[in-house]
């Protein structure tokens, strides 16, 4: 069943005896969970017929006592396994699953992996039993999730700044919500989101990565170099220095390689560059009108010294935070 | 009263004081203002930069009974002032460092029980949670996960990984940021106006870069240099006191090395040893100073630099005086030296030898590919210092017109052209000879032949100016076969700025155009005879306003739109279509 589904089943009151709820994404489970909670039973009904259980410390027995319990004054009694996937016993339940109470609604949060279903037991309870998939979310599709997200939260963002946001928060979609909601906190509603608002009040900005410095170096766009490397140095925990040596070396090794492609087309560079599009081009474009071909030699080269230096050959003393600045200074000279 | 060292006597006690983290603050006020507080909030961040300050602060505002207009707490209710007496009981602090066993939870887990008995809230503040046992956490996650109403939890940490994943998922997380050395100096001067001592801007400046993004230790710093300063501190007194080596050895020392002055480098090396510091502190301090001058050799890149004004203007001044090779030369053997210290025997000849060698830098050719046109040049067949420089002399026939006294000579001459030859010009030829006979025979006869291409060279000055430029733009659009691509260069403006020729364009397309022929600047370079020419395409706005404009007026017509024009010439036509009720079609 799909989350829709399952959300229009709460709201029409119509449910099953049992939910399984199992996958990677943990999000979309916690949400079903909170959503069985707080709209299957009404808020003096809970004082009698809201059980939560946690896996760690939850036993079989305890949990089918419960079950097999009568609702107090209200027509369902909703029960909750927390952290099912932690639960010993979780199999044996599949007695119960067999033959449930018609009037308890048992919601096993099962997060983070499957119930293995080839054994008779996991078969039992996930055929038995309303299953609904948490799948992690596609990286390519978070951008959009973002923009989903904002909207119910009456929040409007440009493309271009959800794809952003995606990018540097991941796949993770409790750390998205984190992060949007402290937007949500800032930001009046029905205003729009600026990168301005995300550099603020997430700290991010796109400016301020390798990618976007190896841009800037390609255009020769000093003052952009200067302030990226600027907020590399201030932050060399989070930028480390050898791994941005490696992908400034990936670029100039496609730029040197670029200077042999001259006068072949677009597509040919790009297939024999390995990149991904046209977009991705232009950098290698600008960059070979600003290096020639000895100039991308001895950066090379200077790319080779500098990740010996940084790996502590021929350097003693010097810090990351200074070969980055003399790496940076040399390639721009 | 006894003293109270600064980190404890200027805690922050308003959002508003906290610094550097404009972004925390500014977030956890809306959310009190929209009464949105989460019920558990994550602290995470680096030590020093002002996680349990705000978390005490916001547990103080939570309880305030008459908050002001800016959320931050009124100091003078009653809740206030038991908290300014530590003796507020609705609020809990626990340090988890110590209190990390699973009893310890359970003990806070009963607190959490009971209501507050004054006041809306009960703040439970637990410090370092990273260290709570596993078992502790697990105990822990229940409480965190359905707390009543009135319990808040904020937990604050150095170690964010340490924290099991679901506990994250239930805390609205909060990144501390490092503090920039500025804002710590901004908050220093705003304690010594308080205390009534001045300091200079460099000093404080020191002590900023020496805390390293941690506000608690530039305090501690600060009260350190405040008792053996007293009311008065300049940069001598922290430097001293930090065992800093002061900056202005290395101005003097760079200044002595660019004038060949070699009595009075050794002197003022002499003079740090002497001062007890340590020599491969001297060593890699120098080569900072070096990359700090490289840095500022371009002046956009002076704000690079994390140092105070007064220090920056000195860098770049001397940046400007400095030749680049000279630099980049110096860089090297710096790092040379730093890297054999340790298997030197005598380590102050070392240095010493090193320092020589700086001081000979113009005398040796540097071989090094970044050398710029500022590079002196020269070489000289006297070859006095003992180094390891690559010193290629000896290829070179003996000309006596350059030599000159060493005294004398300083990197301001400027080297005759027709006896400097640059070192890449001659390694290609050496290459060619090669090439060609196998062996090199005759070093007078390569060395004449590099000579001729070199004067050639020298002789065809660059031919950019704005009237050569347009007529080899015009020339290269006759060249080519795409119209489109002869349409962006015709209106494409020119302008020349040194040796960058900015070409402003209409259009995003012209843009992209032009910046693929990669052959425009091969060609211009090769036209104009100057191989400094780079292109910078930008685009016009007013251009592409104007461009819109005139596509707007000249497009085709829509069937509607043709209808209204003759309607307009001739009512009659309307009148015609009403009365046969016809309709227009889009044929």
């Amino acid at each position: 069943m799909t989350y829709q589904e399952i959300v229009q089943q709460i709201s029409a009151k119509k449910f099953q005896p049992v939910y399984l709820l199992q996958g990677e994404e943990p999000f979309f489970i916690d949400e079903l969970a909170a959503l069985f909670e707080e709209k299957v039973l009404s808020e003096a009904e809970k004082a009698f017929n809201l059980t939560i259980f946690y896996g760690k410390d939850a036993d079989f027995q305890g949990v089918v006592d419960t079950a097999r319990r009568y609702p107090m004054m209200s027509e369902y009694q909703l029960l909750i396994i927390r952290e099912a996937q932690e639960m010993e016993e979780l199999e044996k339940l599949s007695t119960y699953v067999e033959k449930p109470t018609p009037s308890t609604i048992m919601v096993i949060c099962h997060k983070r992996k499957k119930i293995d279903a080839r054994t008779t037991a996991g078969k039992a309870i996930t055929q038995k039993s309303v299953v609904f998939e948490s799948k992690k979310i596609y990286d390519y599709k978070v951008a959009d999730w973002i923009m989903d997200y904002l909207k119910d939260r009456k929040l409007k963002i440009k493309p271009d700044s959800a794809t952003m946001l995606a990018e540097y928060l991941g796949t993770d979609l409790s750390r998205i919500v984190n992060e949007l909601e402290k937007l949500a906190i800032n930001i009046p509603e029905g205003s729009f989101i600026t990168p301005a608002h995300i550099e603020k009040y997430i700290g991010i900005s796109k400016e301020f990565n390798v990618f976007e410095l190896i841009s800037a170096l390609g255009n020769r766009d000093i003052s952009k170099c200067n302030r990226i490397v600027r907020h590399l140095t201030d932050n060399m925990k989070r930028n480390p220095l050898i791994p941005c040596i490696a992908a400034l070396y990936g670029f100039f090794s496609k730029v040197y390689m670029l200077h042999f492609l001259r006068g072949t087309s677009p597509t040919e560079q790009i297939k024999v560059l390995g990149l991904k599009n046209e977009w991705a081009l232009r950098d290698y474009v600008a960059a070979i009108r600003n290096y020639p071909p000895d100039r991308v030699e001895t950066i090379i080269e200077m790319l080779n010294t500098f990740d010996l230096r940084a790996k502590g050959v021929d350097n003693v003393n010097t810090g990351d935070e200074e070969l980055l600045r003399e790496l940076i200074s040399r390639i721009l000279l | 009263m006894s003293f109270v060292v600064s980190a404890r006597k200027y805690r922050p006690n308003r959002f508003e004081d906290v610094v550097g983290q404009e972004h925390i603050s500014q977030t956890l006020k809306n959310a009190l203002r929209s009464e949105q507080v989460a019920h558990a909030f994550l602290f995470c961040g680096p030590r020093g930069v002002g996680k349990t300050t705000c978390a005490r602060i916001l547990a103080k505002i939570l309880n305030c009974e008459n908050r002001t207009p800016e959320n931050e707490a009124c100091n003078k209710c009653s809740s206030c002032v038991a908290f300014n007496e530590n003796a507020s009981f609705n609020i809990i602090e626990l340090d988890a460092a110590s209190n990390n066993s699973v009893d310890h939870i359970r003990a806070l887990s009963e607190q959490v029980r009971f209501p507050p008995q004054k006041g809306r809230y009960k703040v439970f503040i637990i410090d370092e949670v990273h260290m709570l046992s596993a078992q502790a956490f697990n105990a822990f996650l229940k409480t965190l996960e359905e707390p009543p109403p009135y319990a808040i939890f904020i937990l604050a940490t150095t170690e964010k990984h340490k924290i099991i994943p679901t506990i994250l998922s239930r805390c609205q997380i909060y990144d501390f940021k490092r503090i920039q050395s500025a804002d710590a100096v901004a908050y220093l001067r705003q304690i010594c106006d308080k205390e009534g001592i001045s300091a200079e801007e460099d000093a404080l400046h020191s002590i900023g870069v020496k805390a390293d993004g941690a506000m608690r230790d530039a305090l501690s710093i600060f009260d350190r240099i405040v008792s053996a300063a007293g009311k008065n501190i300049t940069y001598k007194h922290v430097a001293e006191n930090l065992n800093i080596l002061d900056y202005e050895y290395y101005f003097r020392l760079v200044d002595a090395l660019l004038t060949e002055d070699m009595s009075s480098v050794l002197l003022i090396y002499d003079e740090i040893v002497r001062k007890g510091f340590d020599n491969e502190l001297f060593i890699s301090g120098m080569g900072e100073h070096l990359r700090n001058l490289l840095v500022c050799k371009d002046e956009k890149m002076i704000a690079l630099l994390d140092t105070g004004e007064q220090q920056r203007a000195l860098y770049r001044k001397q940046a400007q005086l400095t030749p680049t090779g000279f630099i980049l030369t110096a860089l090297g053997i710096c790092n040379d030296c730093d890297v054999h210290y340790r298997s030197a025997q005598n380590k102050r000849l070392h240095v010493e030898m090193a320092l020589i060698k700086l001081t000979y830098i113009h005398r040796a050719i540097h071989t090094d590919h970044f050398s710029t046109a500022d590079t002196p040049d020269e070489k000289k067949n006297n070859n006095p210092q003992p180094l390891n420089i690559p010193v290629i002399s000896s290829e070179r026939p003996v000309s006596t017109t350059t030599v000159s006294s060493p005294a004398t000579q300083t990197q301001s001459t400027a080297p005759a052209p027709t006896e400097a030859i640059p070192v890449a010009a001659i390694k290609p030829a050496l290459k060619a000879s090669i090439v060609n006979g196998g062996m090199l025979k005759d070093l007078n006869k390569v060395y004449s032949e590099v000579r001729e291409e070199y004067a050639i060279e020298q002789q065809s000055e660059s031919k950019l100016n704005a009237e050569n430029l347009n007529a080899a733009w015009q020339q290269f659009m006759q060249t080519l076969d795409s119209p489109s691509l002869k349409a962006s260069l015709d209106k494409a403006e020119l302008t020349i700025e040194n040796k960058k020729i900015i070409v402003m364009v209409g259009s995003k397309l012209a843009q992209d155009n032009i910046r693929q022929t990669l052959e425009l600047t091969d060609y211009l370079r090769k036209e104009l005879n100057d191989k400094e020419i780079m292109l910078d395409i930008q685009l016009d706005q007013e251009k592409i306003a104007e461009l819109a404009a005139e596509a707007q007026q000249n497009r085709p017509l829509t069937v509607k739109e043709k209808y209204e024009k003759m309607v307009e010439e001739n009512p009659l036509v309307d009148v015609l279509r009403q009365t046969f009720d016809l309709k227009l079609t889009n044929d």
